[in-house]
């Protein structure tokens, strides 16, 4: 598990990260959501060993991240412009990666390489800008390393290739325990790779939760009452996080697990309900409002 | 066990990335500097030497085979040229990814500790450097070998050479990542390495402007040779072994704690270097106000120097104007010292506070340097504290070559700091004491600092008092000794006879006469004649100068003129190479034995009758003759209305035979020079140029050859001081 209690970081008078505590458990792909600005990569390059907090304390697996070469075995990180050696080739950076990262499976890398279709002699510096996030991602899975740390690294992926990583994230997960954490300024890049989010914004934690809990307590139902009183006798139960009504029929997003809601709706009349399922944007926009936040200014453009 | 391989694999891989670098390294040491050598050593042809120098030619030969190796084998600018280019090199090769963001975070999110990253660097840039230099010195040694030069340049000399330089590069290595992990990008790395490179010589420099500007303070060249930078203690431990012939243990020691201490600043500098800082100017951003200070204030007190020196200008008001100067440097440093530091050129006016800061601070210290606050100009230790001295009368040049027990040519000062221990504090403080007061009093005459060197030169004779402490202090003066003071030149009589003075200041007094005189060029002459000498009459000749020098009377040869110049080689053979030192010493009427042994040796003083001269012209410079007491108008001439242009001197030319005899008693060859005279002892205004007749081309005998014979037809006179007879005033037109 990484642990972030209390960190802070600034950059001459800018505060980046300010006093963010987070953890983030194994076997989970952690999204780590933000506007520019908002911290995502001084947060990962603290973790990563490569910046030192201002205040507070960052343990992989309960180790200390600075300096430690332990700590640092169980994490690969990827920058959102990743380095690659001047003329190299894939199999160079493997060669380089390999002495780094004494668990660093070769034959799998050659393998992915073919299965993406990235030729591992051709010198890096000629390939796409998506195929070098392609390599990069690559390189930090066949590190072995527990924690993949991608800074921005998904931006730009075709959907195909998205969909590649994804299974192998799956795979990985299932076999070794791998644990992602993505940092993205985009939450729709996210949406279909991500057990849990952390959102920041402006150097601080808005929100850390997982997917799944926030979709069990979050529920959108659409319904016709068979009356007016219907309606107001419903509202007087449950306080919609949003309602709209278009003629008779009401849409609500309401919180609470669906039971909760099926027994609401259970004491009044309806001659129509259905409950819908949310977008992880709908969840979003209904849970940093809850906090007073408009997500759609912050990360969905 | 798979630490230490992965260590090796690290530094294998980390080479991989070096490869420009070790082609380079390869290109300099392994290719370029051999085949240089080779086209030197190829370029020593033997006939032209045997055609040039006869029987010296094998000697000459190996001399030039010596010099080449030494160039390009031994301790030499050379080679640290390129040592410290390669050096700088290797840092920024090994480092620069400080600077880049995207490097940063590539290699410092990678599990290796800090420690290690910097010695897997580390020892990459000292392989490249050290592998490839000594496969180019075997390539080398190989090369002389196959001319059969083997054994010129010794295992032990290339052994030391390859260590000196090998610290050498260490020091400039680190330094130049030192600058790189206090600094975040290029331009302020190479500002860095400039500036940590330079700063304790800009420092020195101010010292010795300082010193310049004042009366009474001396500084020797070596001065301005920083003591704390790896360059500086360097080229010091190379001239300490020129001049003694090997590195003391204590340079030794000195170079290799100031290598280590570079080498500690710069690890720790990239250990506690914030990650963050690539791409900005300054890695710790608490450095910036203390360093902008510590470079624009001494950066503006030299600029005010320098504006002195440059102008040549020295009066007060001038020094509102410098001060002004300074006032303006400084702001103007501050300003752009921040646009560099904030990577903006807007930021040129942020930070005022820092101007005035600086302005006050650099126009206090220039205005306490030249108002000497401290008192520094008069000071000299507490007489009891002091040791001994060393008094170097600064005119009387009778040796011009001071040159070490090892062979090497030295400055007087560096020689007798070297060689000269006077015990007589007593008498050399009453000198100094004395000197001061004198000159005090005269300078307070005169509202204008210019005058004063009018003065300084005209009644004074300047010496160099070098005062030792028992503490090990060594503090020099430079002290105005009046010409025409009964008292000084009492004092002076007793210290420059004394042995310890004798002994101190001729370096011939000391050389070793088992020494192997040259048979290049060994003469004695003078303005008229000149005697060939041989090996052994050269070597005879030392012995009886150093006789004379045993009984060495200052007060007597003061009022002589030498009668001729011994001019002589040394050689000094180490290994299979021969060195040649040229000197020479003048010989005085009252060196007996020189003198005896020359007649022995068929000279004799030539007999010059005005038939000797076809013809002869006296020069008058007006200009050149003025009164000491009365400078302040000089100068005031000088100064104000004086045009340089025009040429007011006037002629006469003596062609018979009967006015040039007239002439002869009160002329005085310029070779009897009185260089231990004190002050004046020629006519400054009047010149005397003598044509020798053509008949004279013929004279002489088997030994001793007229100079005119050997093309040598006009001969130089003076007039001694205030023996200008009055039919040469008359036809000069001087009323």
């Amino acid at each position: 598990m990484i642990r972030i209690e209390n960190i802070s970081k600034s950059f001459d008078d800018i505060k980046a990260v300010d006093d963010i505590t987070v953890d983030i458990g194994e076997q989970i792909v952690f999204g780590l959501l933000g506007t520019n600005g908002a911290g995502k990569s001084t947060l990962l390059r603290m973790v990563s060993g490569i910046l030192k907090p201002d205040s507070g304390n960052i343990t992989v697996d309960e180790m200390g991240v600075l300096d430690n070469e332990e700590a640092k075995k169980n994490m690969f990180f990827i920058s959102d412009s990743p380095y690659f050696f001047a003329n190299s080739n894939p199999i160079d950076m493997m060669t380089y990666l390999s002495i780094q990262y004494p668990q660093f499976d070769k034959d799998k890398f050659r393998d992915y390489l073919k299965t993406f279709n990235l030729p591992e002699k051709r010198k890096i510096g000629t390939y796409s800008k998506g195929m070098k996030r392609q390599l990069a991602l690559l390189l930090g899975i066949c590190s072995n390393a527990k924690y993949l740390l991608c800074d921005e690294s998904f931006d730009g992926l075709d959907p195909v290739m998205r969909q590649g990583i994804k299974s192998i994230f799956a795979k990985e997960m299932d076999e070794r325990g791998l644990t992602p954490v993505i940092a993205s300024h985009n939450l729709r890049e996210l949406e279909d790779i991500c057990d849990h989010v952390g959102l920041l914004h402006k150097g601080g934690v808005l929100l850390s939760k997982d997917l799944e809990d926030m979709k069990l307590n979050i529920q959108r139902v659409q319904c016709v009452y068979s009356s007016e009183e219907d309606e107001s006798k419903l509202l007087q139960m449950v306080e919609p996080v949003k309602a709209e009504k278009m003629g008779s029929l009401c849409t609500y997003t309401l919180r609470g697990t669906r039971e909760d809601v099926e027994n609401a709706f259970a004491c009044v009349n309806t001659i129509f309900f259905e409950t819908l399922p949310l977008s992880l944007e709908e969840i979003f926009i209904s849970e940093t409002e809850v906090v007073g936040y408009d997500i759609k200014k912050l990360i969905l453009g | 066990m798979t630490s230490k391989n992965s260590f090796l694999a690290s530094i294998r891989e980390d080479n991989k990335r070096k490869l420009w670098l070790w082609l380079t390294a390869v290109f300099m040491f392994v290719v370029f500097a051999p085949l240089l050598f080779l086209v030197l050593i190829a370029g020593v042809d033997e006939q032209t030497y045997i055609m040039s120098y006869g029987s010296m030619a094998h000697d000459m030969l190996l001399q030039a085979v010596a010099g080449i190796c030494e160039v390009m084998l031994g301790v030499n600018v050379f080679r640290l040229f390129f040592g410290g280019i390669f050096a700088i090199l290797a840092a920024y090769s090994g480092f620069y990814w400080l600077d880049d963001k995207i490097r940063v975070d590539f290699y410092v999110s990678m599990p290796e500790k800090k420690n290690r990253r910097f010695l897997v660097s580390i020892l990459d840039g000292i392989l490249m450097y050290v592998i490839p230099s000594f496969i180019g010195i075997l390539l080398s040694h190989g090369i002389l070998s196959a001319f059969g030069y083997a054994g010129a340049f010794s295992a032990a000399d290339t052994c030391h050479s390859f260590f000196m330089c090998l610290l050498f590069f260490i020091g400039i290595y680190f330094l130049g990542i030192l600058a790189i992990s206090l600094t975040g990008n290029v331009f302020a790395s190479v500002c860095a390495i400039a500036v940590i490179g330079l700063y304790e010589f800009i420092l020195r420099g101010i010292w010795v402007g300082y010193a310049e500007f004042q009366r009474y303070m001396y500084h020797m060249e070596s001065d301005l040779i920083p003591s704390f930078s790896p360059w500086g203690s360097f080229i010091r431990a190379v001239m300490e072994e020129q001049v003694k012939g090997s590195v003391s243990a204590s340079s030794y020691i000195k170079l290799i704690i100031l290598t280590l201490v570079v080498v500690i600043a710069a690890y720790f500098a990239y250990i506690y270097r914030p990650m963050e800082s690539a791409g900005k100017t300054l890695a710790f951003k608490k450095m910036s106000t203390p360093l902008k200070l510590l470079l624009a204030i001494p950066a503006a007190v030299v600029i005010g120097l320098a504006t002195i020196i440059v102008s040549d200008s020295n009066n007060s008001r001038f020094q509102v104007v410098v001060i002004f100067v300074v006032i303006i440097s400084a702001v103007i440093i501050c300003a752009i010292i921040e646009a560099i530091f904030e990577l903006d050129v807007k930021a040129v006016l942020a930070k005022k506070l820092h101007w005035i800061i600086t302005a006050v601070a650099a126009v206090a210290i220039f205005c306490m340097l030249r108002a000497d606050v401290f008192g520094l100009d008069r000071y000299v230790p507490d007489k009891d504290s002091v040791e001994s001295v060393a008094f170097i009368p600064s005119n009387f040049l009778d040796t011009y070559m001071f040159i070490s027990k090892n062979m090497s040519y030295m400055n007087a000062d560096e020689y007798c700091l070297e060689n000269m221990f006077i015990t007589d504090v007593d008498s050399v403080y009453e000198l100094i004491d004395l000197s001061i007061k004198s000159y005090d009093e005269d300078c307070s005459k005169f509202d204008q600092e210019d005058v004063e060197r009018y003065i300084r030169y005209g009644k004074y004779d300047d010496a160099v008092v070098i005062i030792r402490t028992k503490s090990g202090r060594v503090i020099f003066k430079n002290i105005p000794v009046p010409i025409n003071n009964d008292r000084a030149h009492e004092i002076e009589d007793k210290l420059l006879s004394s042995e310890e003075f004798v002994n101190g200041y001729f370096s011939l007094k000391n050389q070793d006469l088992d020494l192997e005189i040259s048979d290049d060029w060994n003469e004695f002459s003078n303005s008229f004649t000149t005697l060939a000498l041989k090996t052994d009459e050269v070597k005879k000749m030392l012995e009886c100068y150093k006789k004379d020098l045993d009984n060495f009377d200052y007060e007597k040869i003061s009022n002589e003129g030498s009668i001729g110049t011994i001019y002589f080689s040394l050689n000094k053979r180490t290994g299979v190479t021969t060195y040649m030192r040229s000197n020479y010493f003048s010989i005085y009427p009252s060196m007996t034995n020189c003198v005896e042994y020359l007649a022995e040796l068929g000279y004799e003083a030539p007999k010059i009758t005005a038939k000797d001269f076809a013809s002869v012209t006296i020069t008058y410079y007006p200009d050149s003759e003025y009164d000491y007491d009365d400078i302040e108008s000089y100068y005031s001439k000088m100064t104000a209305d004086y045009d340089y242009s025009s040429d007011n001197s006037k002629n006469a030319i003596y062609v018979g035979e009967e006015d040039i005899e007239k002439l002869l008693p009160y002329m005085e060859m310029s070779d009897y020079s009185y260089k231990w005279g004190k002050g004046d002892i020629f006519e400054p205004a009047y010149t005397i140029e003598a044509e020798v007749s053509t008949a004279k081309l013929f004279e002489g005998n088997s030994r001793v050859m007229t100079n005119a014979a050997r093309g040598t037809t006009i001969v130089y006179y003076y007039f001694k001081k205030g023996q200008v007879p009055d039919f040469v005033n008359k036809d000069l037109g001087i009323e």
